[in-house]
């Protein structure tokens, strides 16, 4: 069957196309029209769910653009129809709870349109200096979205992620640099078939990678993350554990992809080893609900740096992992949202008493507490067990082996905020007031049931992550 | 000068300008020392790089080093009306 691919180009570049223009309409419009203030939202909603809606399934080929900077591909599709879906649920708990002061909420919808089509060409890059310019594309809103509301918890927040972030783009810069040396091109399949044992090219690649293992949050280029997500407003901070994160995982990937044995192996050996170690011990120690959550973020980074082990299984288990963590960790923090009453969201033990006041909203905290730390029958249970089979298949059991002790740690600290929330008694007598549920409450149980689905009924999402992963 | 003694002298700079930023505790060194880094790479990759690429990179790289600043800048700027301070050691509103 031959395949024209210039009407699917047309319509699948229309999507990236209508949000750039959603989001400078939001910026723009309203200085020139007063009664489209407080309408950004909606209009940056709705152009997410139409490009959604009328998203084309990719025709099943890989199709080089703008010759190979950009390959899209069922893998790109999957990977685009995740990234607007965490958008539209970014912007939904944004509605919700607005983060922004109300005159900068035309730039709050901006930056996060903008983060997220840089995160869309970064996840569809043929090359890596294109996967760099789309890093930064997908960093410099979100330095930007951490501080928006100028508090000193946000500001600090957003000055620690932009130094380390930029200190992390200048070492990839550097890479870069050194890798085009080197090769004839830099996009990744010439990257991979010539690939010398110069000692040189190493330093280009471990360069690049601790860059992009900075944005992905894995020990020790972590530093930045817990205080990142306690100050940044919390919705920015779900944006970040789900967004950020798999653009850094793909890059990661990608890079990952191109050595089938030597040192850069052994390498993310012991990043992923590290990672898996320090995170999940550091979380036993934290009090604060976002704090818990940022080192369950960098955690999680650890166990899909297992799943890259595992060959074209690993692939599968990285892309089923990323819908089903994101649904996760944005259900979290949208109860962290609800609950919260300064920037730097609650503390665990605020939760005491919320299973008797609000059964529903500790129900769905325990279901994302639970798919987290990967208790069956949830879907986090499936995430971890796919992840770690394909790494066991391909002969890397001590690394599993770890993995799953470290897992088996990460219960503790997760199963502690469900024993608080159903067992224990407000300290103060503080109750938590059920509000009338909103647009916050709406998404929580969103997750909360995709959490639970995904986990009952894996073979759907699994399928569809499966037919991705051959095109990578 | 040749395009490796060229390259010498930015990894050297490189090398300066990251030992600056992890060593300095002012927040506009800091910024000062990113851009430094990343016109030092800058270099390296017009020194050592094929040659129309590279040149299209670097011109790409001026503006991303800008929007860098940018951001940067008008964080520092925030920060320092907020705080009343320059210093990162004297911004710790947030464990850690």
């Amino acid at each position: 069957m031959t395949f024209d691919p210039v009407p699917y180009a047309a319509s699948a570049l229309a999507g990236p196309l209508l949000l750039t223009l959603a989001a400078f309409a939001v910026l723009l419009l309203p200085l020139f029209f007063k009664t489209l203030r407080g309408t950004q939202g909606l209009v940056s909603l709705g152009a997410v769910l139409v490009t959604l809606v009328f998203f084309r399934a990719a025709p099943p080929a890989q199709l080089a653009f703008f010759s190979g900077a950009l390959n899209l591909s069922p893998l790109s599709a999957y990977l685009w129809a995740f990234a607007m879906g965490v958008l539209a649920l970014f912007i939904a708990l944004s509605l919700a709870r607005p983060a922004a002061p109300a005159e900068h909420e035309g730039e709050y919808y901006f930056l996060a349109s903008m983060a997220t089509i840089g995160l869309m060409v970064m996840m569809a890059a043929g090359d890596l200096f294109t996967a760099f310019i789309a890093l930064e594309l997908l960093s410099l809103p979100v330095y930007a979205l951490a501080g928006i509301r100028r508090s000193k918890p946000g500001l600090e927040a957003a000055y620690k992620y932009f130094m380390l972030g930029a200190f992390g783009s200048g070492m990839t810069v550097l890479g870069i640099a050194v890798l085009n040396a080197l090769y004839p091109s830099l996009d990744f399949v010439s990257l991979k078939a010539a690939l010398p044992a110069q000692p040189l090219a190493l330093a280009g690649f471990l360069l690049v990678i601790s860059g992009f293992a900075f944005k992905t949050a894995l020990v020790p280029f972590h530093m930045w993350v817990p205080d990142a997500y306690e100050g940044a407003p919390t919705q920015v901070s779900a944006f970040m554990g789900a967004a950020v994160k798999a653009g850094g995982v793909v890059l990661l990937w990608r890079l990952f992809s191109l050595f089938d044995g030597g040192p850069v192996r052994e390498i993310f050996w012991w990043l992923t080893v590290v990672t898996a170690v320090f995170a999940n011990l550091a979380a036993l120690a934290q009090n604060g609900l976002k704090r818990l959550l940022a080192y369950s973020s960098i955690a999680h980074a650890g166990y899909i740096a297992v799943a890259f082990f595992g060959g074209t299984r690993g692939w599968e288990a990285v892309l089923y992992y990323l819908p089903v963590y994101a649904m996760a960790t944005i259900g979290a923090f949208g109860v962290t949202l609800i609950l919260e009453r300064d920037e730097k969201g609650p503390k665990i033990d605020d939760l005491a008493g919320l299973g008797r006041t609000r059964p529903w909203l500790a129900a769905a905290m325990a279901a994302f507490m639970f798919s987290l730390a990967g208790v069956p029958p949830l879907a986090g249970f499936f995430a971890k067990f796919y992840a770690f089979a394909g790494a066991v298949a391909s002969g890397y059991t001590s690394l599993v082996v770890i993995a799953v002790l470290m897992s088996a740690v990460s219960i503790y600290y997760y199963l502690r905020v469900t024993v608080v929330m159903y067992m224990k008694v407000p300290a103060n007598g503080e109750d938590h007031p059920a509000g009338a549920p909103g647009l916050a409450e709406a998404v929580v149980f969103l997750m909360a049931a995709g959490v639970l689905l995904a986990g009952l009924f894996s073979r759907p999402l699994l399928a569809l992550a499966a037919e991705a992963a051959r095109w990578f | 000068m040749s395009a490796y003694t060229l390259a010498g002298i930015s990894f050297l700079l490189f090398a300066l300008a990251a030992a600056g930023f992890l060593t300095c505790g002012s927040l506009v060194r800091m910024l000062m020392f990113l851009e430094l880094m990343l016109n030092a790479a800058n270099v390296a990759l017009v020194a050592l790089g094929p040659q129309p690429a590279s040149q299209a990179y670097a011109v790409m790289l001026f503006a991303i080093a800008a929007a860098e600043a940018g951001v940067g800048l008008a964080l520092i700027i925030t920060l320092a009306s907020t705080f009343r301070t320059l210093e990162a050691a004297n911004i710790k509103e947030l464990k850690g």
